[in-house]
């Protein structure tokens, strides 16, 4: 009688051990699929990430190109405007240039 | 040996997620509007006018060319600086996506940190009962 029920014991015992290793081992393979599919997600998003930022960097720039563009033109034609307000530029030399 | 197997289940715990690192670190935006207009006055009044031709002495018409140099430079400024509306607004556009994927990854980032502490605490649950019937056994 007690021999069966050191015998029951360790059978319970295995089968639950036996169990146990086998949850675990499902869990980590499941853990270790769902890994992959979450790594490739976000690679994906932080790629998404970099290509807006380079966007927005490369508009910032071609912003900042046209604003210095708008600043060169505005220089140049203020000094333009002050050589001409000594006012003795030719007429026919004035009326030449807007031909030009 | 026991004792061991235990300690060491015990100490099976925690998990880390590295910091996000922020990709606008380096990016500015000014949003300064490209150069002001220049102020061109009115227009030049003529010397003398009939009812068949008006008539620009010599400063008239250097005022008339002042006014005609700055009105065309006002007219590229404002095409500048509309072109410089358009890529602030690229810009921003960029940036929204980029942020909306940001958060995105936040949220992945989220959910596999629970999914990661759900993992843990059934494999140490699993990990207990492989002790607990090692000892019994």
């Amino acid at each position: 009688m007690t021999w069966l029920k050191g015998t029951w014991s360790a059978l319970s015992a295995g089968i639950l051990a036996a169990l146990a290793i086998f949850a675990v081992v499902s869990a980590s393979r499941q853990k270790a699929s769902a890994q992959k599919w979450q790594d490739k997600a976000i690679d994906i998003e932080e790629g998404n990430v970099k290509a807006g930022t380079l966007t927005a960097e490369a508009a910032s720039t071609k912003a900042k190109l046209h604003e210095a563009k708008a600043k060169q033109k505005r220089s140049a034609a203020e000094a333009r405007i002050t050589q001409i307000a000594e006012k003795d530029d030719e007429i026919s030399s004035i009326i030449a240039s807007w031909g030009t | 040996m026991r004792l061991a197997a235990l300690l060491l289940l015990g100490a099976l715990s925690g998990c880390a997620v590295a910091p996000t690192e922020n990709p606008w670190d380096d990016l500015t935006v000014e949003t300064d509007p490209a150069a002001a207009p220049i102020d061109c006055g009115s227009f030049p009044a003529p010397a003398g006018a009939t009812n068949e031709q008006i008539t620009y002495d010599q400063a008239g018409t250097n005022d008339l060319e002042q006014y005609r140099v700055c009105s065309e430079a006002n007219e590229v400024i404002a095409a500048e600086h509309a072109a410089q509306i358009g890529q602030l607004k690229l810009a921003r556009k960029g940036l929204t996506e980029a942020g909306q994927a940001q958060r995105r990854v936040s949220d992945l980032k989220g959910e596999i940190l629970q999914e990661e502490r759900q993992h843990m605490f059934w494999e140490r649950i699993g990990l207990w009962v492989i002790a607990i019937a090692g000892v019994a056994f």
